[in-house]
């Protein structure tokens, strides 16, 4: 809530005289680090691991991948070996399950030593899935000018609860990037109905344009409190670095041992789908 | 507050300062007898001589405002005196004919013979000698940097120069001349905020008329809240903070408002670029009562409607100030005044909305125990609050709001047995009302609850006494103590948080229990001794401790202004800080030199930690991160007050750092204000009574910055990785911004006068970078390259001021 206000109010304020300019500028490079994404779903296609490595700042592409390494996850209800079907990303298998209130520890065992360790380890909790009764899609032409915006109905439960909101238009992606998902917690209103609560907006000048008739999906996802911070923390560091509210930039702290970057997260997911009229 | 938490807070306060002021006998009494045996030049105890005061208040012959810093010397003695802020003065002298010279700079010199039988009262209203600006003529007794006084690290700024220097979209800022002085850092282009010899941006203690101004900006810290049409007096203590103020590390700043024109009706005003002021002041009862009130709104929002932009032309956003003043002389001995300050910031649309501002109330009532004691008494309400929101009728519907409210008592003594002796000492308490946070749904519609982070209590009160005394001929010492105390009180729930930072237990405090106290002493001292009639080596030692900081975690900050009190869990911050410096005037006066060199400790610095929660968060004290900082470096300034050409010249050199064990893997790191090198060159030329160009340049190193050293791909995007927190530099600062003044001709009987203030700020419109960031090729996906923001072109205004 209060992010998006400041955003909106002031930082708006400050672009009215901002101008900006490409500049050279030297960056030196640090230690590589190992760079664990592991944010995994309930659902069929949310089961890859990606596992790589930091490179130079100005490095072009992407970033190199860690092969070979074994991976694993263990719970109480079982244990999985994760199998390598790209450079770098490792899938679960099909007989997979996450069960709510089950804890999951990922294991990873490198085959050369990446930050010092070879050994890699992160523990997350399955959440209870969200009940969410509808969603629906309205445009507000006075908003950023011009947005669209999710609403969404749904009885929140008495117990605090994080979600994480991913959207779809005819099938594909409109959150494509860490930085267009909704990550947040009920805190302001645990306990009450939604009643149509503006989960997420998305915005006509970064060249989103829905169409009468378009079906548009949501993801619901219910996470952990720790992801809710981790996903926060990192979209006020990928925002424009200003004066007035960035903090210092710093690596945001996962959940990974010997501080490797990234999360590992298994959370359950419900969709809900809307045709905007 | 209840009405027995009300109850237990009086009598505890009662108790508290009842046992200060028992303290504060015993002082005086110790002080009053070293002064009457010991002290060098007091006939008390071995010549039994009488001594009778001379004095009086001095103040401009024209509108009856009392002058501030005005010195009175004594042929015959060799020594002199000081006007205080309220323009009073006294001397204590035996019996005899004396020659009393009254001097201020920009003042006809005033000199009176007088025969002393017994007390003296003599109130002296001096002349301008000029009243075109920048065409003063400055005499060779005119003292203007009182090379002789124990007192360092302080500039006085002179209002009428503060108008000439050009200001950024026309609005003369007092604040933004202070960020001109040497030892001043500015936290970021455009802002108000400043550093103080590397401390911290809260750091520095802003009073207006005594009340704490706690948010000195407007409109994102681009514009102050003084109204410089209504501001007398500005002085800025960068160290050296006279015992009488505390509570904050690095500096004092203290503004004084006009007390309004005892003489005659008058009204000064302007048309400005982005807003307009009116100032009207008289007698109420001629030489007696007078009043001022002043006021400024910005008109942006006027303009608002012909942008092109539907989004820009639905916004309401506008600040405005209001400044009012009455003072009223009882008699010889008693003299009242109120004031106030009222300012809001108000932003607006369809989508949201949102304001703050500060409030202050001060009442003072001079009296004069004798012709030797002054003394005052303030009672002063300051309040600063916003809240954002968003209009009814919807789900996200709501209201945030916050506010910071204090109420304090002083009283303050000023005693004067003699020409070389000056004691001070007082008491003051103030009660702080923090009500950090308060968030509700509003309308049917909303699904919001109502939250509330738990409001905080907290006394904070002093004693102190402080004794100036020349000796030796050649030797000035200020020596001075002040005791603080800091008590929070319930009620109130305090968490104990393990050493990972998780709330491990909780301790609930009843309503009015006092459940924490700090008790700091403040030893104050300088001693100046005179080289030569106009030159003198200085030095300087303080402690300064502060139990208020802001929950603040970028440079510049903005108007959600969070403070926060020491407590269990947090403690005060001490500062120390020792400072030589050399000082000069010459060419008989018209040039003043100084050269300082200082170095500041700093425990229980406190920092966030990285990715730190600081909004509407119920355990903010576990994102602190506690440590210590250091800061040195030499100032040297070079100032011209007479003549054609006015201004001056400063260089600051300067380092600043901190060190935090869980910040920057405990390495030291540069503070967010350490920039090494500052030149400031302002400067003013008035051709003739008609016309004047000013100009001020500044430059500066860049600011420490934190850049990344490798790259990540998480979640579809490329994260930035660092290593070390601040371990480069933004490219070097500088800019010249110009000003032409245009007066109307002068001639006698003219029943208004006028002005042209043409403006240009950064005149040849360097691209000072604001933030620098990283933007990904728009063709080339993944290749990424720096990008500077940059705030400000060239940017011209134009103001007309008027005065009848």
């Amino acid at each position: 809530m209060s992010k998006l206000l400041n955003i909106s109010l002031l930082f708006g304020l400050m672009l009215l005289f901002a101008c900006t300019e490409r500049i050279d500028l030297d960056l030196e490079n640090g230690d590589t680090k190992l760079v664990v994404e592991a944010f995994l779903t309930d659902q069929p296609d949310g089961r890859i691991v990606h596992i790589t490595k930091t490179a130079p700042y100005y490095a072009s592409g992407l970033t190199p991948a860690v092969e070979g390494a074994t991976v694993s996850i263990v719970s109480e209800n079982g244990q999985w070996t994760l199998s390598e079907v790209k450079p770098g990303e490792y899938a679960l298998p099909d007989n997979f399950t996450a069960v709510a209130g089950f804890k999951y520890r990922l294991n990873i065992q490198l085959k050369e030593a990446i930050g010092g360790y070879t050994d890699y380890t992160a523990v997350t909790k399955m959440q209870p899935a969200a009940v969410v009764d509808s969603v629906k899609l309205e445009y507000d032409p006075d908003a950023f000018k011009g947005s669209y915006k999710f609403l969404w109905y749904m009885q929140d439960p008495v117990d605090s609860n994080n979600y994480l909101i991913k959207a779809y238009r005819n099938g594909q992606p409109l959150t494509d990037s860490l930085s267009t998902w909704s990550a947040f917690e009920d805190r302001y209103f645990n306990g009450n109905y939604t009643n149509g609560l503006v989960v997420m907006w998305l915005f006509e000048n970064r060249g989103i344009k829905i169409n009468k008739g378009d079906t548009l999906k949501v993801e619901t996802g219910v996470i952990t409190k720790g992801f809710t911070e981790y996903v926060g923390f990192m979209q006020q560091q990928l925002a424009p670095q200003n004066p007035l509210f960035s903090p210092p930039p710093a690596n945001v702290e996962g959940n990974i041992s010997h501080g490797a970057l990234g999360y590992f997260v298994i959370y359950p997911v419900v969709s809900n789908l809307t045709i905007y009229q | 507050m209840r009405k027995d938490q009300l109850r237990k807070v009086v009598e505890r306060s009662w108790r508290s300062t009842f046992g200060f002021i028992l303290l504060m006998i015993l002082i005086i009494g110790v002080e009053g007898r070293v002064l009457a045996a010991d002290l060098p030049g007091s006939e008390g105890a071995n010549s039994g001589a009488i001594r009778y005061a001379v004095k009086g208040y001095i103040s401009d012959a024209l509108t009856g405002e009392m002058l501030i810093g005005a010195t009175v010397y004594v042929d015959e003695i060799q020594s002199g005196a000081t006007s205080n802020v309220y323009g009073f003065y006294s001397l204590s002298l035996p019996e005899g004919t004396y020659t009393v010279r009254y001097t201020f700079v920009g003042y006809t010199t005033v000199v009176k013979k007088i025969t002393l039988s017994g007390g003296l009262n003599l109130n002296v209203a001096m002349e301008p000698s000029a009243t075109q600006l920048g065409t003063v003529e400055i005499k060779g007794e005119e003292i203007v940097q009182d090379v002789k006084r124990a007192e360092m690290s302080v500039v006085k700024m002179d209002i009428k120069q503060v108008r000439t220097i050009p200001a950024l979209m026309g609005e003369v800022d007092i604040i933004k001349a202070l960020q001109l002085l040497p030892g001043v850092q500015v936290a970021a282009e455009g802002t108000n905020g400043f550093s103080v010899r590397g401390g911290g941006l809260d750091q520095n203690l802003i009073l207006l008329d005594e009340a704490t101004v706690y948010n000195a900006s407007h409109f994102m810290g681009f514009f102050s809240v003084f109204n410089n049409d209504a501001i007398k007096d500005v002085q800025i203590y960068k160290g050296d903070i006279p015992a009488s103020s505390g509570g904050r590390l690095s500096s004092l700043v203290d503004v004084r408002m006009k007390d309004g024109n005892l003489k005659k009706f008058s009204a000064t005003g302007g048309i400005g670029t982005i807003s307009s002021r009116l100032t009207i002041e008289g007698p109420i009862l001629k030489d007696r009562t007078s009043f001022i009130l002043s006021g400024r709104r910005t008109y942006a929002d006027i303009f608002l409607p012909l942008s092109s932009d539907k989004s820009v032309r639905d916004n309401t956003l506008y600040f405005y100030d209001l400044n009012a003043k009455v003072q009223h002389e009882i008699n010889e001995h008693n003299r009242i005044f109120v004031s106030g300050y009222f300012g809001r910031d108000v932003f607006e649309n369809k989508f949201a909305n949102m304001n703050f501002g500060n409030q202050t109330f001060t009442t003072r009532w001079n009296h004069l125990f004798s012709d030797k004691l002054f003394s005052n008494f303030t009672g002063i309400i300051s309040k600063y609050d916003y809240s954002i929101g968003t209009p009814d009728g919807k789900a996200n519907s709501f209201l945030w709001e916050s506010s910071m409210k204090d109420y304090s008592f002083k009283g303050d003594f000023s005693w004067f047995p003699h020409p070389e002796n000056t004691v001070r000492f007082g008491v003051s308490t103030v009660w702080h009302e923090f009500n950090p946070g308060y968030v509700r749904g509003t309308g049917e519609s909303t699904v919001f609850k109502e939250l509330r982070l738990p409001l905080a209590h907290a006394l904070e009160s002093a004693i102190y006494a402080s004794h100036e005394v020349q000796f030796l001929g050649r030797f000035n010492l200020k020596y001075g103590l002040r005791l603080s105390v800091f008590q929070n009180v319930g009620k109130s729930t305090v968490y104990q948080y393990d050493n990972k930072y998780e709330v491990a237990d909780s301790s609930v405090y009843g309503s009015g229990d006092f459940y924490k106290t700090f008790m700091r002493l403040e030893p104050r001292l300088a001693l100046t001794y005179s080289l030569t009639e106009s030159s003198s080596v200085k030095a300087s030692y303080s402690r300064t401790s502060q139990y208020l900081q802001l929950a603040q975690n970028s440079t510049a900050g903005t108007p959600l202004d969070v403070w926060f009190s020491s407590s269990p869990n947090v403690k005060p911050q001490m500062a120390d800080q020792v400072a030589v410096g050399y000082f000069r005037n010459f060419s008989s006066s018209e040039y003043e030199f100084s050269a300082e060199a200082y170095y500041k400790w700093m425990s229980n610095t406190l920092d966030f930690k990285d990715n730190a929660d600081i909004f509407f968060n119920k355990y903010l004290e576990s994102e602190l991160r506690v440590g210590k900082s250091w800061s040195y470096g030499f100032e040297l300034l070079l100032r011209r007050n007479s003549g054609k050409l006015t201004g001056w010249v400063g260089y600051t050199f300067s380092v600043a750092r901190r060190q935090i064990d869980e910040i920057n893997e405990g390495v030291a790191y540069k503070a967010p204000y350490d920039k090494p090198h500052n030149i400031t060159v302002v400067a003013s030329y008035a051709f003739s009574p008609r016309y004047q160009f000013s100009a001020n340049w500044v430059y500066s190193t860049g600011a420490p910055v934190t850049f990344p050293t490798g790259r990540a791909i998480i979640g579809n995007e490329v994260v930035p990785v660092y290593t070390a927190r601040n371990e480069y530099r933004m490219p070097d600062y500088h800019r010249l911004d110009v000003s032409f003044i245009i007066k109307r001709k002068q001639h006698p009987n003219m029943k208004w006068d006028w002005e042209w203030n043409f403006s240009i700020y950064n005149l040849y419109g360097r691209k000072n970078a604001w933030s620098i960031g990283f933007v990904e090729e728009e063709d080339n996906p993944g290749v990424t390259y720096a990008e500077k923001t940059y705030l400000f072109g060239m940017v011209p205004s134009v103001t007309f001021n008027f005065k009848f």
